[in-house]
């Protein structure tokens, strides 16, 4: 479990003193979400014999069977195996989403949490009971809004949740500023920079939580232009060190139809800009709106490990894309590409050719007559590391005109390359999925079966297997009304 | 750089071009010059509009403009017509009908029937959006309420293609979002039933990952998430079959420096620190210096010598 005690009592104790008023009189709103699911996986084993039951010496060996081995002198031979057998994993998460109005004007406490079952070690973080994703008091007015508890924060430097308080100042209208600080939480897993999942996954894992700050101001122009400014930074709770230290820009104009995007973040400690990008998409005219793009993206990595001192480059990028809706026919129509290119390494000479660029295509076709759809997708990713070159096609129906009630038959099939691998791979297969509203209920039910082929070819020790998947999902959304 | 440098210049003059072509020859009928006809109300102009039946075109009929500009009252008039903008929104006028059209059209402070302007999307957001006091919001209402899909600004690449004007237009994006919506998806391993990525996507994402569209580790701990999947498949140093993931290059250990450099990122969704400072360390093993052409100590040391520390002693 990773909740924080100090915020979530808080946040508990807050939440509880307001409940009873909250039942009386005042709304609750949010959802309920189940969600089992079902796949195969054929993990690998590791397995073992006592040295002396392989011949030879050193450390890598061979068994009769011709599967390397490593060997360390007086103790066993080890080797991963894959013996063909599935295993089912059966992850099963409940989400409860909720916000609730006080009685006192514009104060209202928020709330997202999950449980998660079916402690398969298979499946990512299936060991984590229970997670605290957001949970915070919010007072909001019109010129301010003060947050306390866990939430996430979005901005140009992407999404960072932590437990704290935030207080965001928006008095003249056409700007804002805020300003947030708190004990940072690791990005993707919820959890503190110093937990046992960090603490597992890697042996160089810092043992010190994180505190994060930062500022932003932002204004709006009209409906005409937007745009904001962030600073952040996250340092150890024993101030020895930085874990990151960026900013971030983002500009958007909208005139006529048009849209103007701008972003860059920047990294402090590296010199670098991660992601920049500039971007123009023209109103629709005739049902055609074309969108434009450059890019530059180098990762980012935290200060904590190693990687940004190996000096990863990045890439430029250009992408251009076109998406036509028809005004007679239910019928949309969506293509486009990117080609990137890399920037020099200076790694020294290498026997080696890596490819230093890569193209991207894709394309949409989406036909929708009367309760009826076909929703045809390809996608071709062709350039450094690796290439894939497939898509689905959903064939559906409606159960009514204006209903969310659905089912569809879908058939996918993917080619895989590897640039550094040997062999390649083919996905192929199909699934029914569907859904079913009951809108007197406030519920919907949800729920996909399939079946994939999966093909590995010129690759040594591989063989065809098929791969089944499937969820069920139940959502149940309650209000009891109230104002704010 | 440059190159990136050229396209952006290219782009921004097109843009620009662009814009002064679409801001030329917008029309704007000058409700304030006619503010005589108010008195005889919106509908003598706008006739049809309570009903629905003029829904599909708002605009007042070209006939009666030249009823008064005809040349000799008054100077004659090119207006043909509005050709309404394509819009994302259902909206109708004949659902709204006990709003008045000063509720939506009014400008602040004007005197008259005839102050009015075109309606803001703000109006709309007052009973429909998220901090709207009666709770219209999203939760009760579906997106589809309003609009049609795509919504308007929402193009089909929408998902994800929004990063900039979500940082850029976050106060807006909060009218009709709650931070929850956003968590959905930007919460790393999360319901199965969730369908960001195509169906199965876990056997089919190695090239995305590689060419990285998006950042996986906006959603996704490479440490926590990624590491721990390839290694029970068997791609990841510590879970290996053999040769391996790269085993269609051969003295891979000896030459890997161009690749891992340009695509670091898959690098550690496999390994740990420790097995790259086997050899790129100095403080043991074969001291191979990882760093570039352009790194720059200081300026690293300053943010964190803690992260020098690891292969470098004195710090």
């Amino acid at each position: 479990m990773t909740v924080h005690r100090r915020p979530f009592l808080l946040f508990l104790a807050c939440a509880m003193a307001w409940l009873p008023a909250t039942a009386h009189a005042q709304g609750v709103r949010g959802d309920v979400r189940l969600n089992w699911g079902w796949l195969q996986l054929r993990p690998f084993a590791l397995d073992s014999v006592p040295e002396d039951g392989v011949s030879g010496s050193g450390l890598q060996r061979q068994l009769a069977s011709g599967t390397v081995v490593t060997c360390i002198e007086g103790d066993f031979c080890r080797w991963y195996e894959n013996n063909g057998q599935r295993q089912d994993i059966m992850p099963f998460t409940q989400d409860l989403r909720f916000a609730g109005w006080t009685g006192v004007q514009g104060l209202s406490f928020h709330g997202q949490m999950r449980t998660r079952l079916g402690s398969d070690d298979l499946w990512p973080r299936t060991d984590q009971k229970f997670d605290l994703l957001t949970g915070y008091l919010s007072f909001n007015r019109t010129a301010y809004q003060i947050k306390a508890g866990r939430m996430y924060r979005a901005s140009g430097l992407g999404y960072y949740n932590f437990d704290g308080a935030s207080a965001v100042w928006r008095g003249l209208g056409w700007m804002w500023v805020e300003g947030y600080a708190g004990w940072s939480l690791a990005r993707g897993i919820n959890a503190p920079r110093n937990g046992n999942l960090y603490q597992e996954a890697d042996l160089l894992a810092t043992d010190r939580r994180g505190y994060l700050f930062g500022g932003e101001l932002g204004f709006r122009g009209g409906k005409v232009f937007s745009g904001s400014a962030t600073y952040q930074r996250e340092l150890r709770t024993d101030r020895l060190a930085l874990y990151s230290e960026r900013a971030a820009v983002d500009l958007r104009a909208l005139v006529g139809g048009w849209a103007f995007d701008g972003a860059a973040s920047y990294d402090f400690a590296y010199d670098q800009l991660n992601d920049a990008r500039v971007r123009i998409t023209t109103p629709q005219l005739l049902g055609i709106r074309f969108g434009a793009q450059a890019r530059h993206y180098t990762p980012f990595f935290d200060y904590w490990t190693i990687w940004s001192a190996f000096s990863p480059v990045g890439f430029n990028e250009g992408r251009l894309s076109g998406t036509w809706t028809s005004r007679t026919l239910p019928l949309l129509v969506e293509l486009g590409g990117a080609y990137r290119e890399y920037e020099d390494t200076n790694a020294g000479p290498s026997n080696t050719t890596i490819k230093k660029d890569g193209y991207r295509g894709f394309g949409r076709i989406y036909w929708s007559p009367d309760k009826w759809y076909v929703d045809a997708r390809y996608r071709a990713e062709d350039g450094f590391g690796g290439s894939r070159y497939g898509g689905d096609l959903v064939l559906g129906r409606y159960l009514a005109t204006g209903s969310a009630s659905y089912v569809a038959l879908r058939g996918t099939a993917t080619e895989t390359l590897y640039e550094f691998r040997e062999g390649e791979r083919y996905v192929t297969g199909g699934a029914l999925e569907g859904s079913y509203d009951i809108t007197t209920a406030n519920l919907t039910l949800d729920a996909t079966l399939g079946f994939y082929r999966i093909e590995d070819k010129n690759r040594p020790l591989a063989d065809t297997w098929t791969e089944g998947r499937a969820s069920v999902g139940l959502r149940w959304r309650f209000n009891t009304g109230g104002t704010r | 750089m440059r190159r990136l440098a050229y396209l952006s210049a290219l782009v921004l003059t097109v843009g620009a071009g662009a814009l002064f072509a679409a801001t030329r020859g917008a029309f704007e009928f000058p409700h304030q010059k006619h503010a005589a006809l108010g008195a005889a109300g919106c509908e003598s102009c706008h006739a049809g509009i309570y009903s629905g039946d003029a829904a599909l075109n708002v605009s007042a009929d070209p006939a009666l403009c030249a009823g008064c500009h005809n040349g000799q009252a008054f100077p004659e008039v090119g207006y043909t017509g509005y050709t309404p903008q394509e819009s994302g929104l259902k909206f109708q006028h004949a659902n709204h009908p006990k709003l008045g059209c000063q509720t939506c059209h009014g400008i602040p402070g004007g005197e008259g029937e005839m102050a009015v302007q075109a309606a803001s999307g703000d109006t709309c957001l007052a009973c429909h959006g998220n901090g709207a006091t009666d709770h219209f919001e999203v939760g009760v209402n579906p997106c589809e309420t309003c609009h049609y899909d795509p919504a308007p600004g929402h193009t089909p690449d929408w998902q994800t293609q929004h990063a900039t004007a979500a940082a850029a237009e976050l106060p807006q994006c909060s009218q009709c979002h709650k931070e929850t919506f956003c968590v959905d998806c930007h919460d790393g391993p999360k319901n199965p039933g969730m369908q960001y990525h195509p169906a199965n996507f876990v056997t089919r994402h190695s090239a995305e990952s590689w060419a990285a569209p998006m950042e996986c580790a906006e959603c996704h701990s490479r440490e926590v998430f990624c590491r721990d999947c390839h290694s029970n498949q068997g791609v990841a140093q510590d879970g290996r079959q053999n040769g391996g993931y790269h085993d269609g290059v051969a003295n891979w250990l000896q030459q890997h420096g161009a690749a891992a450099r340009q695509g670091m990122e898959s690098c550690t969704s496999c390994h740990q620190q420790t097995q790259c400072l086997a050899c790129h360390s100095a403080k043991q093993g074969w001291r191979v210096n990882p760093h570039g052409p352009d790194f720059d100590p200081e300026r690293a040391a300053d943010r964190s010598t803690q992260s020098c520390a690891i292969c470098h002693t004195g710090y």
